[in-house]
């Protein structure tokens, strides 16, 4: 957990630099007056003060409960990870593709992931899903969800 | 108070037409606020159209149902998939989630039904009753009252800051920082945009909540697929048990009166009202540690704070024809369809229109009561679903949630990101919530500040004197400075 | 594990095909299918109203049904963007609002109302200056002495930076030379509500906007900024009949993108047009407020033109132009 703190602590003593920086290019407020930069200012002094007592804390205290490790080649990690990209890919492809079609390429492909070996019962549980979903936004929500481009729409 | 023409009015909601609108809108309103993305807010709004032809008790039965039962349907997914339906149930998923982990999903969803129909029909109550003595009070609030009450609850951060205080006030500024991208709210400067026009008004806060609970949830469920059991849950009874009622009664009275006041202020919404009503039975608890690993008083008190709040907004919006939050500045443009227009005059004039949507919205309640209870058994069901198949419905859910709030594919990538960082900030036991309150409450604090000091021609010292903003900042710093001692004697 | 994959793929090819079939749309007489209405406002707010009643009633005149997407965000940003980058085949129908001529001073949008092609003008809401009702002023005249006295001391509140209603209190205090501060409230409602509690001293929202308020007795209205008197509040005097020559309001119309067919486009306004002035929505639009009038492509495109210049300058003044 020590390093985990450490890393955090300066993650956020970046953040809070860049803050910093940017509030350079803001607009001159009047003097006197409370303007668009004055709270992000302050926050920015927050997080960079609370970052910063962190990682002392963490570089003074030496017992400090072991964190989860994150190795990238363990199985849950690379599925995680896997599901990720899965979502990345299925965000893409929604607006060209369409709702309908890719949501019942993904639903059984995530499904396989999760070790899911009933096919029959997983393309008929998508299918529910898919349809449902749909109808619940478009008809009952009037919300349109995406139609897919290619097929016109 | 004219009881007799309000018995009668209270007779013209309890015909079997309005009746039946009233409880197709609780049912209705709770599938909506259940799903993430789908808010009270949404729910009215786009019924308000289908009341249009529809005489006024039907109507307005339907709308208060649907009010009613999506700000209790929030708290269906924050108990079992850690993720509030609606901004009002973020404070209820800190105790209910861990109920349910437990296996104990049964229990906190009736005491949630339970807890929302104590503050509901408290609220209601109250509404009926002192309606007009109450609107005065919304009127009293000007910027400077608003910028301290937004402060008070920022000292909140601290009592759901899990145990490590550094890192929930270190997150907190982090969720501040966050608050304050998008256009500046009196100059109007775009501010941490990176010029896309999609920050222009910030992140939007529906689909970071998604990102912060849903998505990283999903994570760290496929993540630890294999080493995690399936969570069994147990239902005894779909009702709250007698011990727990005992135990938790004082912290709903309490979170109800608090969340109709809360309520009663045009602006402070159910989502502010939930986490004061979460702190305050927290500090009143003997064991406040204990909180946030599944304590059943915190779920009561969210939950009765929460839906005492649609009471309370009703208050302002019907007395004064003021909104007390964004359901009820659409309640209100359905009533002027209607051809009311809710007011002091409508009060001298129209008392029995008044009367009935009183009556409605204690029936409400009730219909609300019952169809949560019908409902318990088969919502605990949902977490008992093979992993394999829960897991990607709601990715499919969280990401329909994230792209329905705007129609916009944008929110769903925002989504995505807050869906990391919240899976690496549970990871290192960061607290997730300080970022949620911050991103409530910062936008309100700042703009009102400013506000203030642009009325009170950038005096600070007029700003900061005013008797109900100093006591609401007094009452901050009390706040912060007692849950840090405690905290730290927690510790030692 | 392969032969499980495959067995998978192949159930999914299946679904594929499937979805694929679903309905591919033949554009032939316009419209054959159903038409999409963008609102850049959220639902429930006065252009969702407003989008929702018109396609109703226009519904039966254009013999199809219309879908209303609200792509809300970035102060009409996204919904306007949208609008223009759509297929301009006339299944697309934006509902642009005063927004589209503050959006490009601040940088916020690389178009302009040019990127459209106008349909027509469908609403306009004047603005109108609302005081507390014991306001040590009754007419707008007063009002005006009152602020050359105490310049700086009469704080506007309106429905936040850049909206029609800050360039309202704006133009009007330019016109008259007065000195007047600017509150931002998130929307005209909140700031109704802090007039209501006389925290400031005056508003430039809209007359229906406040209707409620000065029914109840709380508030006043001092003078509307439109040529004639607006219909339910005959007794207020415009601007011009008290000798002020200020004219503003805050509009709303119906936009295709840029090289739309002329007969889509003109099967279109026809449709709407008509769906306009039908009973139900007149009584509709009366009923929630909202002012419609109809005004042609050509004469709004003008009235753009100049518009769009002077409220251009009236954001440089305040400080809104980068």
């Amino acid at each position: 957990m020590k390093r985990i703190n450490i890393i955090f602590g300066i993650i956020g003593l970046v953040i809070s630099a860049c803050v910093f920086y940017m509030l350079n290019s803001f607009p001159e407020g009047q003097p006197g007056e409370v303007g668009a930069d004055f709270f992000p200012y302050i926050l920015a002094y927050g997080l960079g003060i609370s970052s910063l007592v962190l990682v002392l804390q963490s570089v003074n205290r030496k017992a400090l409960e072991p964190a989860e490790p994150f190795n990238i080649f363990e199985a849950g990690i690379q599925r995680a990870g896997i599901s990720l990209v899965a979502t990345i890919i299925y965000c893409l492809a929604m607006d060209s593709l369409g709702f309908l079609f890719c949501t019942m390429v993904y639903l059984p492909l995530m499904m396989f992931l999760l070790k899911e070996r009933k096919y029959f019962k997983m393309i008929l549980v998508s299918g529910a899903i898919t349809i449902t979903v749909f109808l619940v936004f478009s008809s009952f929500l009037n919300i349109t969800l995406p139609l897919g481009t290619i097929y016109g729409y | 108070m004219d009881i007799e023409l309000f018995i009668e009015a209270l007779f013209g909601i309890l015909q079997w037409k309005p009746l039946l609108m009233i409880f197709a809108g609780v049912a209705g309103g709770i599938l909506i606020g259940s799903l993430p993305g789908l808010t009270a807010t949404m729910g009215v709004a786009l019924l308000v159209p289908f009341t249009f032809g529809l005489p006024f008790n039907e109507s307005i039965g339907m709308l208060l149902g649907i009010f009613s039962g999506s700000v209790y349907g929030g708290s269906i997914s924050a108990i079992l998939i850690n993720t509030p339906g609606t901004p009002a149930a973020a404070a209820t998923l800190l105790d209910g989630y861990p109920l349910s982990q437990k296996g104990e999903a049964g229990r906190a969803l009736s005491m949630s039904v339970f807890a929302s129909f104590v503050g509901g029909f408290t609220g209601a109550l109250i509404m009926t009753f002192l309606s007009p003595q109450i609107s005065q009070l919304a009127l009293e609030f000007s910027a400077a009252e608003y910028f301290g009450l937004a402060t008070f609850g920022l000292s909140i951060i601290i009592s759901v800051s899990g145990k490590s205080i550094l890192k929930g006030i270190m997150v907190g500024f982090l969720g501040l920082l966050i608050s304050t991208i998008g256009m500046d709210p009196v100059s109007g400067y775009p501010r941490f945009t990176f010029g896309s026009m999609n920050l222009f008004e910030g992140p939007a806060f529906i689909p970071t909540l998604i990102g912060l609970f849903a998505f990283a949830e999903v994570f760290k469920g496929v993540e630890q697929l294999t080493t995690t059991k399936q969570v069994v849950s147990k239902i005894s009874s779909v009702f709250p048990s007698l011990s727990d009622i005992k135990r938790t009664w004082k912290d709903m009275a309490k979170s109800s009166v608090m969340g109709t006041f809360i309520g009663s202020i045009p602006g402070a919404g159910s989502d502010i009202a939930a986490f004061v009503g979460y702190s305050e039975a927290k500090r009143r608890s003997k064991n406040p540690e204990k909180f946030g690993t599944g304590q059943i008083e915190g779920v009561a008190a969210a939950e009765s704070a929460n839906n005492a709040c649609s009471g309370g907004a009703m208050i302002p919006m019907l007395s004064l024809g003021v909104p007390g939050d964004a359901v009820t500045a659409i309640l209100l443009g359905a009533f002027v369809i209607q051809g009311i227009q809710p007011g002091p005059m409508l009060y001298k004039e129209d008392l029995d229109v008044v009367y009935s949507v009183f009556s409605a919205m204690l029936v409400a309640n009730v219909a609300m009561l019952i169809v949560g209870f019908l409902g318990v058994r088969f919502f605990a069901r949902a977490i008992t679903v093979r992993k394999s198949i829960l897991l990607p419905a709601i990715f499919i859910m969280s990401i329909v949630g994230a792209y329905s709030m705007r129609n916009n594919m944008f929110d769903v990538w925002l989504a995505l990101g807050f869906g990391v960082l919240g899976y690496f900030l549970q990871r290192y036991r960061f607290p997730v919530s300080p970022i949620l309150l911050a991103l409530i409450l910062g936008p309100m604090a700042e703009a009102n500040l400013r506000r203030a000091l642009i009325i009170a021609d950038n005096s600070m010292i007029d700003v900061l004197s005013r008797p109900i903003t100093a006591i609401f900042l007094i009452l901050g710093l009390v706040t912060l400075i007692m849950s840090i001692l405690r905290q730290r004697k927690a510790h030692d | 594990m392969i032969k499980s994959f495959r067995k998978l793929t192949s159930m999914s090819l299946i679904l594929v095909m499937m979805s694929a079939a679903y309905s591919h749309v033949q554009a032939a007489d316009f419209p054959s299918k159903r038409v999409t209405m963008i609102c850049p406002w959220a639902a429930g707010g006065g252009t969702d109203t407003f989008l929702r009643g018109l396609a109703r009633n226009t519904e039966p005149f254009l013999g199809q049904t219309i879908t209303i997407n609200n792509k809300t965000g970035g102060s009409g940003a996204i919904g306007h963007a949208a609008g223009v980058r759509a297929r301009s085949d006339g299944y697309t129908v934006t509902m642009v609002t005063f927004d589209i001529l503050t959006l490009p001073p601040q940088g916020f949008v690389p178009f302009t109302y040019k990127d459209y092609d106008l349909l027509m003008r469908v609403n306009m809401d004047p603005a109108a200056i609302t005081v507390p009702i014991d306001a040590p002023y009754n007419t707008i005249e007063e009002f005006v002495a009152y602020a050359k006295a105490n310049p700086g001391k009469i704080k506007v509140g309106h429905a936040g930076p850049g909206t029609a209603w800050h360039l309202a209190g704006s133009i009007f205090a330019e016109k008259v030379g007065i000195d007047l501060a600017y509150v931002p409230y998130n929307g005209a409602a909140p700031a109704v509500t802090a007039l209501a509690g006389k925290h400031i001293q005056a508003v430039s929202v809209s007359p229906a906007e406040v209707r409620g308020q000065v029914e109840g007795g709380t508030v006043k209205i001092l003078a509307v900024m439109s040529d004639e008197r607006v219909s339910g509040f005959s007794e207020v005097p415009t601007m011009k009949e008290e000798g002020y020559d200020v004219s503003f309001g805050t509009w709303r119309g119906l936009a295709v993108p840029n090289s739309t067919p002329d007969d889509a486009k003109k099967i279109l306004h026809d449709a709407f047009k008509k769906g306009m002035e039908t009973d139900a929505f007149k009584r509709f639009a009366a009923d929630s407020g909202l002012g419609v009038s109809y005004m042609s492509a050509e004469d709004w495109e003008k009235d753009l033109s100049t518009s769009a210049v002077s409220v251009a300058n009236t954001m440089k003044n305040l400080g809104l132009v980068r």
